[in-house]
């Protein structure tokens, strides 16, 4: 158990040292309330609008993309792993290793090509242009 | 000394009803999604969880593949909400009832 | 026939077929963005789906998927036992297939004022390759994938009319549920993956006995997986989303969720409790699953039929109906005893080839009457038949086929699963009552179905109509569906004996 103790003690400190912090600035600073204080900071300007609004739809769209192309690559992983040891033991050829992952990335290029030919990812210069019931609330 | 198998389990059980929860009490649509994705995460420490316990690799790559789903289904899910917004204004699922049953 | 000497990996020709198809269609829309070149698109999508079921036709007659000791080509087993070829897997295959090129076809006509006419019959076909593929699937991971294939597709389908308020609520609602349930089915597959420590349904099988202090987890991953695979079919507890998600969806997709969704959903279930869960071990165990079946196959017939008798529209009443139908077909897992049961898994098997027919001709009636615009209601569709003769004799057709009046297909799929459930109700006395609730509601149905045909032939119409054009995709495929659910009754030898055979090559 005593493994156990040490990871306890050290969530302990990690739990203590911030609120010791918080505490001793507490006791120490002094107090001057100030309106400005409370403002959000936009880097030294004066902050304008709150903070919901709503994202150019161009966003979403590259967002999208990135999702699904990160996370495919999620999928490479079991396949590289297996790549060297599978060639090393010469009971498979190169081309029965690399051929499928060819053909994954293959299939892939499909896609981005679709989404690039149909406008996903060209950026427009105004919003109306993508958006032309300009639906904002 | 390692944790034992039933502790993965009860915090997966855990997620998967916090997801649940979520997924039942839930009107916004955004929500929703973000429920079920804890749902679906709480499958992928089980499969993570006995993966290790029995040994064999099956489980983690199944991981992998879940994630690779989640993602595409939160890609759909997301646009099918967009065309929502579009027609509706809102993102309250209780919103669209023009059918009942 | 001699033994075809081929690569392991054209067995799975038919899914490939689609994929292609679909990929191509995706090369041509990406090089002339936004196409609406019709005929080409339509064409390809219905060649590729033709193409895809001729081979399985091919591959069955052949032999392949037959044991080499019964004069076939072989089981194909590829992936160590990933994916199964064998006669059920064919056998779904071509109803995936036939359903998806009567689709196509119909699409022709329905998406003529459509703007995304490529990346409709792309989705179409990418949905079908992912329920081809799961005919084929032997592993809960193969499984799972497929079935998000067949999934994803369909959520953006049912919502593709994107200005109509109607599909976007099916389609969020049918995505909700869907996004759920494939949740609840995920982590069902942790509990199974946890129990046994494999995916793999053959090893699960050999290692369910090691399950035994892991009792409860299998027991409710099965549960989960059952919840699943109830979204897939749309059978009670979830069906609550078939009616919402058919009545907004455009029509032919409604058929093609309603016949070949449901289908490749039942293939999976077979192929998951017959292999991977034996009955035998399964009730040594204490999870006796024949009996959640049995419960399920009679709550959602009866739920089926009963709020299909009072709906006023006629998708949604066709949408109850397959609620209902997805009942009947449930028969052939609730049917299955420790020692047999091929009998009335293979007559669900029937059920559903012939509900691929009738079940997609008759929404296509529907797509053909929305392509018309005479509205939803039974009263709109009053004095059709003036009109459109040979449509409402088709109508005719898949309505009393899908009450199982005796000259059509449906008739002998009903009969099949009523002997079969007497059958084995010699094993199980509660399928008794099955086969009761199966009369029964076959008895409330025909009221609901012969309403839609004295309404478009005996009632005269409520408004005078123009005379109605005659869109010849629609018309076409509408006439084919037809004349398959009246032919396959002559011919109802040798599917009853392939559907029989593959279901007894499944059951242990």
């Amino acid at each position: 158990m005593n493994e156990w103790i040490a990871i306890g003690a050290l969530a302990l400190v990690g739990l203590l040292i911030p609120l010791g912090m918080m505490a001793v600035s507490y006791l120490l600073r002094p107090s001057v309330p100030e309106t400005s204080k409370r403002a959000t900071y936009e880097s030294g300007e004066i902050p304008t609008g709150g903070t919901r609004i709503r994202f150019n739809i161009q966003y979403y769209m590259v967002a999208l993309l990135f999702l699904v192309f990160d996370i495919e690559t999620v999928l490479l992983f079991p396949w590289a792993v297996i790549y060297r040891p599978a060639l090393e033991s010469g009971e498979v050829t190169l081309l029965e290793v690399l051929g499928p992952m060819l053909v994954f990335v293959a299939i892939l290029l499909v896609g981005l090509a679709w989404a690039w030919r149909n406008g996903a990812v060209q950026w427009a210069t105004s919003p109306r242009q993508v958006e032309p019931e300009a639906d904002r609330p | 000394m390692t944790v034992g198998i039933e502790y993965y389990v009860l915090l997966s059980a855990a997620l998967f009803c916090i997801g649940l929860f979520g997924v039942l009490t839930r009107r916004n649509a955004l929500m929703f999604l973000m429920s079920v994705e804890i749902m679906l995460n709480a499958a992928n420490i089980n499969l993570i969880a006995f993966a290790f316990y029995h040994g064999n690799l099956s489980g983690q790559v199944f991981a992998l593949f879940t994630m690779a789903l989640a993602a595409a289904e939160v890609a759909v899910g997301l646009g099918i909400i967009l065309v929502l917004y579009r027609n509706f204004r809102d993102v309250d699922v209780t919103v669209p009832s023009a059918m009942r049953w | 026939m001699a033994v075809l000497e081929m690569p392991e990996l054209t067995a799975l020709a038919p899914p490939m077929i689609l994929a292609l198809t679909a990929l191509v269609l995706f090369t041509y829309d990406s090089i002339n963005p936004r196409s609406t070149n019709r005929p080409v698109i339509a064409g390809v999508a219905a060649v590729g789906s033709l193409a895809s079921l001729a081979v399985a036709v091919w591959f069955i007659l052949a032999g392949v998927g037959t044991p080499v000791a019964e004069g076939g080509n072989g089981v194909f087993d590829l992936f160590e036992g990933q994916l199964i070829v064998d006669q059920m897997a064919l056998f779904f295959m071509i109803i995936v297939g036939v359903v998806t090129a009567l689709v196509s076809i119909a699409s022709y006509d329905y998406l003529r004022d459509h703007a995304y006419q490529a990346e409709y019959y792309s989705l179409v076909l990418l949905a079908a390759t992912g329920m081809s593929t799961m005919a084929a699937s032997n592993s809960l991971v193969t499984i799972f994938i497929s079935l998000e294939l067949a999934s994803l597709p369909s959520f953006a389908l049912v919502a593709i009319l994107k200005s109509n308020r109607g599909s976007v609520e099916a389609g969020l609602k049918y995505f909700l549920i869907g996004a759920l349930s494939s949740a609840i089915f995920v982590y069902g597959i942790s509990l199974v993956y946890g129990a046994t420590g494999h995916m793999q349904l053959d090893a699960i099988a050999d290692n369910l006995g090691a399950a035994e202090e892991m009792n409860g987890l299998l027991g409710i991953g099965v549960l989960m997986l059952i919840g699943g695979f109830a979204y897939k079919t749309a059978s009670v507890p979830f069906h609550f989303w078939a009616p919402e998600a058919y009545e907004g969806a455009p029509a032919p997709i409604a058929a093609f969720l309603s016949s070949a969704s449901k289908a490749a959903g039942f293939v999976i279930a077979f192929r998951v409790f017959t292999t991977a869960f034996p009955l035998d071990v399964m009730q040594t165990l204490g999870i006796d699953w024949s009996l959640v079946f049995i419960v399920l196959a009679i709550v959602t017939m009866t739920v089926g039929n009963f709020a299909a008798a009072t709906q006023n529209n006629v998708k949604r009443m066709l949408a109850y109906s397959s609620v209902g139908h997805a009942g009947y077909a449930l028969i052939g897992l609730a049917g299955l005893t420790v020692d047999g049961g091929e009998l009335v898994l293979g007559a669900a098997m029937m059920h559903l080839l012939v509900y691929g027919f009738m079940n997609t001709g008759a929404f296509l009636f529907v797509a053909l009457a929305e392509y018309w615009g005479v509205g939803r209601t039974f009263e709109d569709y009053n004095g059709l038949s003036k009109q459109a003769p040979i449509a409402c004799v088709a109508l005719a057709v898949f309505m009393f086929s899908l009450a199982g009046i005796p000259p059509f297909g449906g008739f002998w799929s009903k009969y099949f699963l009523f002997t079969g459930a007497l059958e084995a109700a010699s094993a199980n006395p509660w399928l008794l009552a099955v086969a009761a609730a199966l009369v029964i509601n076959s008895a409330l149905s025909l009221y609901y179905y012969s309403r839609l045909v004295k309404a478009v032939w005996i009632e005269d119409p409520v408004l005078e109509r123009e005379s109605l054009s005659q869109p010849t995709g629609l018309y076409a495929a509408i006439v084919v569906a037809a004349v398959m659910t009246v032919l396959i009754l002559p011919g109802f030898g040798p599917v009853a004996d392939a559907a029989i055979g593959a279901a007894g090559a499944i059951i242990p």
